[in-house]
């Protein structure tokens, strides 16, 4: 819309200046700088590593997210030196036990793991889709095109939830896939990956459509590459923001529709622990341990939160009107 | 005398005060408000009814067949509550001659009479009704006459000892149902049920909102008029919502709190609550037979087949072992937060034939360890945390690992929870459990089919309740595909027993309770079930309900004196 | 422009198409079913049954015939032409399908194109009264929302780019973000804790009701402006989704405006800023916002049934939670299809409203 103004000749040394490496880089040095973004990295990366080292957590503090022990449920939490906690807690117990008395902190931990990596492998699904069936689409038209426009139109006019809730209710309870990998949380991944994928395949779809005509990838038609590399080389690395951005913001989105999907009874299935059902189970506990209400929430907050972050920041850097 | 002065003068005071409360006017007594989870009622019409919610409401609206005696809960002439006064059995036992009131009326003034009792079994026996009621028209009544307006003569196919109970069809108005029954199905009064004959009649549903009903002044088994203005039932789809608004007075009545409020409920002092054994039951099935070829109990002689054993849970020592192991108590405590009751068997402890000198089977998992050895499933590494492995033992060749599958119904966190403290406590002795829930359905078409190793699940006892079990652990309910004996637990003593008691003439609960004492105690050796708890029932209701004062499964049996106050 | 609105209306022909052909072949996929909804019971009916019962139902023709008959209806498939009550002519589909010597009774389906979305499994009455009683419930609360998104995220906006940077600014997208990263089910029940149980009103009940769209009474439901105070709870939850979506996109709508050349222009005829902000960028940063009343209302739809679940609000959001739950599924296909249409429709004014406002857009 701005360069519509611009003289022919200054858009073809903004072209210059936009290939992925300078760009890449830019956006790199910006966001060296932008501290908010940088903090919601470095939060982000401390709750997946304590995910990743949950079995080690639970060994090196000597307790059990599956082992119940109801003479020690709701328990609070735990942290002497800082003065949290009764008198003569369970140091072991850093953020209390849960209504079977099953530690709070490490079953967060492996909740953490399972509602990441739903999360991350949803995202990547959909996004993998999205941006295919994008470039695809944007690069070639016709009638591939008409059919996955009408396939976005249609998915998108049915709201989300509800498709979510049919398409668990098909595949999640149907007895016909009962103890195959249709029913566990590897289901939600999928249903939730080939639902998801509309949006990114929207914008990917218009990028394309606009970097197709530029004159540099006229030129490599010209020269006689093959579309397939033009895509994989020259459209591609031009989507990398796109892509980067959809991811953090997808797997923000998707943490919370697995919550929704969990209060609703859909989610991931209890005893296996996801930050969903952790919360939805202990609304009903609120009040005889209101840490097990706290801090699932505030796991899945600040895990969103740090990825809308960091989609922003990330957004922020690449884009080439902001100024450095 | 004048200290009696004033004692007459307080007693006077009291006495007005009773009159003033006394002299509150039927139908202007207030609300009562239910809090109801369980969604808006489907069906109304009693002859179809099918969900809780309007087996609630339509207790209200229809008039009761045969009274109970709410002290013992058990069916009582003459009551007044109740359309039938006095009842008769024939020398065989197997025919009831019913006499009905005759002066009790619809609420369009046509009177109550045996014709409706009539059009009812003739529905039911139609097979168009889509019921539940059918299987009394195809297992249980053999047929009905009504002679007279007020003469019911029911002939029964078998002699049984819920006849009463099942002989209790409901009442419809039918003067005004179809002649064609199949049109029952899809009355606009299912919903709008605008002729009824209870304690209270039918105002308005508001879909997904609350039902509600006023006090109907034509009831005549209320001598002193309907005192409560209404009733309405208030649909609240979420339980923390739900107790809350009890707690701060949105609603005045509430059934079964979620268990783990109730210490709140009690901290109350706003609130008045009943406590009671409950009636809904919940136990860890174990299976006998081999689940990988599932057969019946019996051939089609009626001799028992030899079904194999379950590689496992064949041996009963491997149950015993698992019942020394498990404790219960902790398991009450995790999943419903001590709001139950252990039980001994397979009985609930509200059953007049509860066998209370029968003591639960004790805690004790050194005693399951030295079992599992003595069944040949030993520790080969010594190390607790894997599973034993067999050598020499019953069924199972040496070497099989103590892994089996339990399964629950998803969704369901009590037994959620039940499932997790099992795995968790077995695992401590060496026997790996890998614990799924499952969709309903499907685990009850597993059930069904007799495949699997164990399962958790829950009866809920009809009321009144009887404490016959034949379904559940005879030979003739060990049928593949659709029996409730799913556990193939087959014992020609049992068997017997269980018929004696079923169809003991007379029906002496003090006889046939002996018989059931006798058949628990087999099944603490033999376990069926591994026996673990009832839920307690709990009833609570604000203090500004006066009249509040349940029984056990009987919380409106008096609803017509209560009366609400401005809070 | 009533050509530009034929042609929108025909454009969304195939969308509508889809969305019937997608959700029917989820629905074919689903456990349980009719044959069993009408077996239910304690009986065990026997599989022969089963499979005469689904032949006379139709579950066991040919996909393409089951999906016809459910969008188009079945009286045109199965008829009785001289009215004896006995079918005598068939189309597509066998004139005795059960194959026991009588011909199956002729059809009455009229079709979802026709309004007949069947029978509930659960309730066993007609779906389409079952939507109609929750429908007015839905709307109220979805306008309730959109509304309130739209008063409280659109000053937002205008402010926080008139002040880009400042303290406002900054806080307001902060706190979107917020919102945005809080679980819907977790706000709404920390607000009934602190609305309905912490805080009093002067006669010590809830300060705010706990749910439920109408006062508790025998007396019905009183008119939309004497029971507002129920809706304030749930339209604000339902709402924080709009609010932190328009404020936004009206900030960032108004910050592309105000670098426009006539915004510069009316500048320098002297205009105060003021005028320029509010009479000349925000009415032009509001026309894009057009587009967002399709988005709108699937945000609000999908919102809307964890929403009511938690406020006991009687609408379609819930209905359509309960009927997954219970298999029920002609109700289920119904919520789904009339959500659908309504947000197609909603995409459809969209285009229309933002043609009506964007001079720039020919209806051509």
């Amino acid at each position: 819309m701005a360069t519509a103004a611009t003289p022919v000749a200054n858009l073809e040394v903004v072209e210059e200046k936009r290939t992925s490496e300078s760009l890449f880089r830019q956006a790199l040095r910006r966001l060296r700088r932008d501290r908010l973004t940088l903090v919601a990295m470095f939060v982000l990366f401390i709750i997946g590593m304590l995910s990743v080292l949950a079995p080690n957590i639970q060994a090196a503090l000597g307790v059990s997210y599956t082992r119940t022990n109801v003479t020690a449920a709701f328990l609070p939490p735990c942290i002497p030196f800082l003065g949290v906690g009764p008198a003569e807690c369970d140091p072991r117990h850093i953020l209390g036990t849960d209504d079977l008395g099953r530690d709070h902190l490490v079953r967060l931990l492996y909740g953490g793991r399972i509602s990441l990596s739903i999360a991350l492998a949803a995202a990547i699904i959909s996004i993998v889709i999205g941006v295919g069936l994008g470039m695809v689409t944007g690069y070639f038209g016709g009638i591939v095109d008409d059919f996955v426009v009408w396939l976005i139109t249609t998915l998108n006019s049915i709201p989300s939830l509800f498709l979510l809730l049919i398409v668990s209710a098909v595949i999640i309870t149907n007895p016909n896939f009962s103890g195959t990998f249709l029913s566990g949380p590897f289901a939600l991944v999928l249903i939730l990956g080939f639902l998801g994928w509309t949006g990114t395949a929207r914008l990917v779809r218009g990028e394309t459509l606009s970097i197709r005509e530029r004159e540099y990838i006229l030129g490599a038609r010209a020269m006689g590459a093959s579309s397939g590399r033009i895509m994989l080389i020259h459209i591609l690395p031009n989507l990398i923001s796109v892509v980067v951005i959809t991811l953090a913001l997808d797997i923000g989105s998707l943490i919370l529709v697995e919550a929704g999907l969990s209060f609703l009874g859909l989610g991931v299935k209890a005893p296996e622990p996801s930050w969903g059902n952790m919360l939805s189970q202990a609304q009903t506990y609120f009040n005889k341990g209101p840490h097990l209400v706290v801090f699932p929430g505030l796991f899945i907050f600040l895990t969103v939160l740090c990825l809308y972050v960091i989609g922003d920041g990330i957004r922020d850097a690449f884009d080439p009107t902001q100024k450095d | 005398m004048r200290h009696f002065a004033r004692v007459l003068s307080v007693g006077l005071v009291a006495a007005l005060l009773t009159i003033v409360a006394l002299a509150q006017t039927p139908g202007e007594g207030g609300i009562i408000i239910e809090g109801n989870f369980g969604g808006d009622p489907a069906n109304l019409n009693p002859l179809l009814l099918n969900d809780t919610a309007s087996a609630r409401v339509a207790g209200f609206l229809f008039p009761g067949l045969i009274g109970l005696n709410p002290d013992t809960g058990n069916f009582e002439e003459g009551r007044e509550d109740a359309l039938v006064y006095d009842w008769e059995i024939s020398e065989d036992g197997l025919t009831y001659t019913f006499k009905m009131r005759t002066d009790w009326t619809w609420s369009d003034g046509t009177p109550i009479t045996s014709k409706d009792y009539q059009y009812s079994w003739d529905a039911i026996k139609s097979g168009k009704l889509q019921s539940p009621l059918n299987f009394i028209a195809t297992d249980i009544i053999e047929s009905v006459e009504t002679p007279d307006d007020e003469t019911i003569v029911v002939t029964f196919k078998n002699l049984s000892c819920t006849a009463l109970s099942d002989a209790s069809l409901p009442l419809v108005p039918s003067h005004i149902m179809p002649a064609d029954f199949a049109e029952i199905n899809t009355l606009e009064y299912n919903l709008n049920p605008t002729v009824t004959g209870g304690v209270f009649k039918f105002l308005e549903l508001r879909p997904g909102e609350q039902v509600a009903l006023v006090a109907n002044q034509d009831y005549k088994g209320a001598l002193d008029g309907v005192m409560p203005t209404g009733f309405i039932y208030k649909v609240v789809p979420d339980q923390t919502v739900l107790i809350e608004q009890f707690l701060a007075g949105e609603t005045n009545v509430i059934d079964g709190a979620p268990v783990n409020r109730r210490s709140d409920l009690r901290a109350n002092p706003d609130v008045n609550l009943y406590d009671f054994p409950g009636n809904a039951w919940d136990y860890l099935a174990l299976n006998y037979a081999d689940p990988k070829n599932p057969q019946n109990g019996l051939d089609e002689n009626g001799n028992l087949i030899d079904q194999g054993h379950h590689p496992i849970f064949g041996d009963v020592r491997v149950r015993q072992a698992i019942a020394l192991a498990l404790n219960v108590d902790d398991i009450i405590k995790g999943a419903v937060f001590g709001e139950g009751t252990r039980m001994n068997g397979t009985l609930v402890p509200a059953s007049w034939a509860y066998a209370d000198d029968l003591p639960p089977i004790e805690h004790d998992p050194e005693a399951a360890i030295a079992l599992l050895e003595e069944a040949g499933w030993i520790d080969h590494d010594n190390n607790p945390a894997t599973p034993r492995i067999a050598q020499g033992a019953l069924y199972a060749p040496d070497g099989t690992e103590f892994s089996f599958v339990l399964l629950t119904n998803e969704g369901n966190t009590r037994r959620g929870a039940v499932g997790t403290i099992v795995q968790s406590e077995l695992a401590e002795i060496g026997i790996r459990v890998d614990f799924q829930a499952i969709d309903f359905n499907t685990l009850l078409e597993i059930m069904d089919s007799q495949e699997f190793d164990a399962f958790i699940l829950g009866w809920r006892n009809g009321f009144p309740d009887d404490p016959d079990q034949t379904s559940l652990f005879t030979s003739s309910g060990d049928v593949v595909g659709s029996g409730n004996n799913n556990v193939s637990y087959n014992n020609p003593r049992v068997n017997e027993l269980m018929e004696k008691a079923r169809i003991y003439p007379g029906c002496d609960p003090v006889e046939r309770a002996k018989i059931y004492a006798e058949i628990q105690a087999i099944f603490q050796e033999e376990l069926p079930y591994i026996p673990l708890y009832v839920i307690n029932g709990q009833y609570g209701a604000r203090n500004t309900v006066e009249g509040f004062d349940p029984r056990p499964s009987l919380l409106y049996w008096n609803v017509d004196t209560w009366t609400v106050r401005a809070p | 422009m009533l050509k530009y609105i034929i042609r929108r209306l025909i454009q969304s022909i195939p969308t509508l198409l889809g969305i019937t052909i997608l959700s029917y072949l989820l629905m074919s996929l689903a456990p349980g079913g009719p044959a069993r909804a009408l077996t239910f019971g304690n009986q065990r009916v026997p599989p022969q049954e089963v499979a005469r019962l689904e032949a006379r139902l139709g579950l066991s023709d040919p996909f393409i015939i089951q999906y016809l008959r459910w969008l188009t209806g079945d009286d045109w498939m199965r008829w009785d032409s001289d009215g004896d009550g006995v079918s005598d002519g068939s189309f597509l589909i066998p004139l005795d399908a059960d194959s026991d010597g009588v011909p199956e009774p002729p059809g009455t389906r009229r079709g979802i194109i026709r309004g007949d979305f069947g029978q509930s499994f659960f309730e066993r009455r007609d779906v389409m009264r079952i939507i109609g009683e929750r429908v007015p419930a839905t709307l109220e609360l979805g306008a309730a929302s959109l509304l309130v998104g739209l008063i409280i995220g659109l000053p937002i906006g205008i402010v926080a780019a008139v002040r880009k940077g400042g303290a406002f600014d900054n806080f307001t997208r902060i706190m979107a973000v917020v919102f945005n990263a809080l679980p819907v089910f977790w706000l709404g029940l920390i607000l009934i804790l602190v609305f309905g149980v912490l805080l009093k009103n002067a006669t010590g009940g809830p300060f705010l009701p706990m749910g439920g769209r109408c006062p508790t009474t025998l007396t019905g439901c009183p008119p939309l402006h004497q029971r507002l105070h129920f809706l304030i709870l749930p339209t604000f939850v339902l709402a924080t989704g709009g609010i932190a979506g328009y404020s936004r996109y009206m900030r960032a709508s108004m910050l592309d405006v105000i670098n426009q050349d006539y915004i510069r222009t009316a500048r320098s005829k002297g205009l105060t800023e003021r005028n320029v902000w509010f009479k000349h960028g925000a009415r032009n940063a509001l026309i894009p916002l057009a587009t967002f009343l399709g988005p709108s209302i699937t945000g609000l739809l999908s919102g809307a049934a964890i929403t009511e679940t938690i406020f006991s609000w009687p609408g379609l959001g819930r209905t359509a939670v309960s009927a997954v739950t219970q298999q029920d599924y002609p109700v289920v296909m119904a919520v789904v299809i009339i959500a659908a249409i309504a947000t197609v429709i909603g995409y459809i004014l969209s285009d229309i409203l933002y043609a009506l406002i964007d001079p720039r857009i020919r209806f051509s």
